[in-house]
């Protein structure tokens, strides 16, 4: 055992490498009839209700932008929806030294920059240097704290070395993506969010730059040269739409292709529109109910649990959600490792929600329908923000249904920032939010002593114990039963009320085959993509390749441009 | 005349300056920074936000932030956006003319219709056309714009399919012939602009027609009737020009009340100008991008005043503009 679990992982990517390049094998889900054959062509159109920030992937902080660059830049190692195993990106494969403390990647022969140059090893080293700098601000930079140096041993391996062995070493070595060396060598830090090429990307992935207006659209086109096998959509443009009804409007009049993460609101009208295929799966993000034991009302436990058994979760989830999502049980999600689906939810029980208030000392003594204690009345305000309309509605019926227990809610909907810094200052009684999570087990920055984000004001001792021990397990299995415990104790503390997992939701046009949506993303196989010949709807062709420019003498890095 | 319009340039430049500031500090005083975007993923290290401050400038107390943004706002660096990662010069070069072709195409919807069927209406009174148009135009008027245009894209995008939903070209402009791309930018330009200025239209209609009524009735349309005028060269060369001089007024007024009605109106059609610039700016707290569009609309209302202003003189010989200004 010594390679620990990622032994496990490297061997299972170079199997699966196998199955990877030529892509469009048509098994993985997808939309329909099994006699479709893949075909190049056609193009995908998606609409995007934000614009992107910039194409600099180190300086980017939108999912809008990160969706259309993931295509451009790859990593070595692609992770899988499990967030766990990975498979082949632009490396076919990597071995762990016999002390996994290093690991080798070993990239795909013949993988070049979109203007022809030649990927390599350094640029990989290149760009960890990148990430690094503290004139970039890499939001993820935390995560290459273990990484003691990544060196090119030849052009074709990169080897990471690091400061202990631990759950995340492949993870946290494919999450800055390689960058070009010989455009941005040269470039000062503090100056490549400026470059031209965090506009106008030159990538090393399956699909390239073609073109971005700002507020209007992006377009990627298939990449002919890739080395893996060039993507069977010959291109993808992404149209900035910011309204929702135009976007129903035109998903279902076929004016754009695919819609993605869309609002649960149009799950009725979308999942029974003819011609569109709905994927739905559970997501990253969960929303809640923080009670802040800063407040007298919320000090004792058995108040928290009451409220929580109070909220009849599973009908926020189907009114208010059309049951796309899970009523929550944890703080580790669905998605990541850790999450133990032994961890039964709070049932709703209203009834044994009174007795808990009784014994915790709220009674209704004067009879006003609103219960009491030592003159104080259980009568509080219940913050959100107002630009979520769901969380507005959530509040709303939360209102009535803890009406049903004696307790009195006020809404209190606010500002987003306002909001936020409320939460931040714990000067609000009970908020109703939602988080976005990542792909580890995490919970110091929620539950953690002075921790940014506990504004719930946790202090549980055998919490953060429990922690302390969690991080440092390099067994996933003994980690797992740390969590798990850890968890339980966030149950049973009920400093959060945990309402629901959101899914995901993306609606495509049927035309296309073999889209395998999960967690990973809706772009999770973009370039396995296909629409059969009879079934292809535009005719646009793909540019000519960069080496064929050159050869006419064309310059090369900006002419991927249009 | 010249001296004239320099003076008013002279005149904006405090105003310019004022508005400026006061929005700086306005902007600053709302809760939340650039970096509240991290603030939804819990495991953010508060390290990054602080480095994050640092390199956008936040960390520096307010006052040195304003002389910093005010020093290179006056030698014309508008800075850089925090949120779109360019110049801001940039922004305003690819939203501005975009901005500029709604609005204009909807102010001559505005003044071309409203002073058409307030005429028609006038010279018409009473009769089934006047009826009709009165109630079409309190029908237009009292809608908003941004539910008006909602309907039209349900009604002529989505039933009937005529016209194309948003943005402003088709995703296929690119292979389009050179006629087939005019086509294609006209037809993108229909609903955006009519529900931009019908509303606009009604009211000029409304001023329109009683304006025309007024005059009508005055004792000089009456004399040119008497020496034997045709009714056309009446209503039109002297009813006419006397019943636009309030129209002209309205004219400064809805420059830049189309900047800011287009902000709705760019979010539903999915048009990349200046109102969904602002307001994007304004979520994300990039205050030099708010800063820089505030600043450009001042700009436009005072333009607008002035040439308003101008335009009196020009449809009334009675104004002379040394004496409007006094």
């Amino acid at each position: 055992m010594r390679l620990g679990v990622w032994g496990v992982a490297a061997i299972a990517a170079v199997v699966l490498s196998i199955g990877c390049g030529g892509g469009g094998s048509g098994d993985t889900g997808g939309t329909g009839s099994p006699e479709a054959q893949p075909a190049d062509g056609d193009m995908l159109v998606v609409g995007a209700e934000v614009d992107l920030d910039t194409m600099f992937p180190p300086t980017s902080n939108s999912v809008s932008s990160s969706d259309v660059y993931g295509n451009i830049y790859w990593y070595l190692m692609r992770s899988n929806p499990d967030f766990i195993t990975v498979r082949p990106g632009l490396a076919d494969s990597f071995r762990f030294s016999e002390d996994s403390l290093s690991i080798d990647y070993f990239i795909h022969p013949g993988i070049t920059w979109h203007d022809g140059e030649p990927f390599t090893a350094d640029d990989v080293v290149f760009a960890h240097d990148v990430c690094r700098a503290p004139e970039i601000g890499w939001s993820a930079v935390s995560w290459l704290d273990h990484i003691t140096s990544v060196e090119a041993l030849n052009p074709l391996t990169v080897r990471f070395t690091f400061d202990e062995q631990y759950m995340y070493q492949v993870q946290d070595s494919n999450v800055c993506f390689p960058l070009p060396k010989h455009i941005l060598g040269d470039v000062p830090y503090a100056e490549m969010a400026e470059h031209p090429i965090a506009r106008e990307p030159v990538g090393n992935g399956p699909f390239r730059f073609v073109s971005w207006e700002s507020g209007q659209e992006v377009v990627i086109e298939a990449n002919p040269d890739f080395a893996l096998g060039r993507p069977h959509l010959n291109r993808v443009t992404f149209r900035i739409i910011p309204d929702q009804t135009s976007l129903t409007t035109q998903i279902q009049n076929g004016d754009i292709d695919l819609w993605t993460r869309f609002g649960p609101a149009f799950y009725p009208q979308l999942s029974e529109a003819p011609g569109l295929t709905v994927h739905s799966y559970p997501g990253r993000s969960y929303s809640y109910v923080a009670w802040n034991r800063l407040d007298p009302l919320f000090e004792d436990k058995r108040v928290r649990q009451a409220l929580t058994m109070a909220i009849d979760r599973q009908q926020i989830v189907d009114a208010l959600v059309y049951g796309q999502a899970t009523v929550g049980t944890q703080p580790l999600i669905s998605t990541i490792w850790a999450h133990d689906p032994t961890i039964e939810p709070y049932p709703f029980d209203p009834e044994r929600a009174k007795a808990l208030l009784d014994e915790a000392g709220w009674t209704d003594s004067n009879g006003d329908g609103v219960r009491d204690k030592d003159g104080r009345e259980l009568k509080f305000q219940m913050s959100t923000n107002s630009n979520n309309r769901m969380r507005v509605d959530i509040v709303t019926v939360i209102q009535q249904q803890l009406k049903g227990v004696g307790a009195e809610v006020t809404p209190n909907v606010l500002e987003f920032n306002t909001f936020i810094d409320q939460l931040l200052g714990k000067e609000y009684q009970a908020a109703v939010g939602g988080w976005n999570v990542g792909i580890k087990a995490a919970l110091t920055s929620l539950f953690g002593k002075d921790a940014l984000f506990n504004f719930v004001s946790a202090d549980n001792e055998r919490m953060l114990e429990l922690m302390a021990q969690a991080e440092l397990e390099r067994d996933r299995e003994r980690a797992k039963r740390l969590w798990s415990e850890m968890q339980r104790i966030a149950v049973d503390e009920s400093y959060y009320t945990f309402l629901f997992q959101l899914n995901d939701l993306h609606a495509i046009n049927k035309r296309f085959e073999n889209t395998d949506m999960n967690a990973y993303g809706w772009g999770f196989n973009l370039e396995e993509w296909f629409v059969p010949e009879g079934r292809q709807r535009y005719n646009v062709p793909v540019g000519e390749s960069p080496m064929a420019e050159a050869s006419q003498g064309a310059t090369a890095a900006s002419s991927t441009g249009r | 005349m010249i001296g004239y319009i320099i003076r008013r340039t002279l005149q904006a430049i405090p105003i310019l300056l004022g508005a400026s500031t006061i929005i700086f500090f306005l902007m600053h005083a709302a809760p939340g920074d650039p970096t509240s975007i991290y603030l939804a993923d819990p495991n953010i290290d508060p390290a990054v936000i602080e480095q994050m401050r640092r390199n956008l400038g936040l960390d520096q107390p307010i006052h040195i932030q304003y002389f910093r943004w005010i020093s290179s706002f006056l030698t014309g660096d508008f800075g850089y956006s925090f949120s779109q990662h360019r110049p801001i010069s940039d922004i305003l070069k690819d939203a501005i003319p975009n901005t500029l072709l709604l609005s204009s195409i909807a102010l001559i919807v505005i003044f071309v219709a409203g002073v058409v069927v307030g005429t028609i209406q006038a010279v018409r009174q009473y009769s089934w056309m006047d009826n009709t148009a009165t109630v079409a135009s309190f029908f237009f008027y009292s809608m908003p714009s941004f539910w008006f245009g909602l309907m039209l894209i349900l009604l002529f995008a989505y039933k009937l399919q005529l016209l194309p939903a948003s943005q402003m070209t088709a995703v296929d402009y690119e292979f389009m012939s050179g006629s087939d791309k005019v086509v294609d930018r006209l037809k993108h330009l229909v609903m955006p602009s009519l529900a931009l200025g019908l509303g606009g239209a009604a009211a000029v209609a409304r001023y329109m027609r009683s304006g025309m009524l007024e005059q009508i009735r005055q004792d000089y349309v009456r004399t040119a009737r008497a020496k034997g005028l045709s009714e056309r060269k009446v209503v039109f060369k002297h009813a006419m020009r006397n019943a636009l001089i309030p129209i002209i007024t309205l004219l400064g007024l809805y420059i830049p009340f189309l900047m800011s009605g287009a902000v709705l109106i760019e979010t539903i059609f999915a048009w990349p100008g200046m109102g969904r610039t602002i307001i994007g700016a304004i979520f994300q707290r990039d205050y030099p991008v708010v800063l820089a569009s505030a600043f450009v609309i001042a700009i436009l209302v005072i333009v607008g005043n002035l040439v308003a202003d101008i335009l009196y003189s020009v449809i009334d010989p009675r104004v002379r503009v040394e004496e409007a200004e006094g």
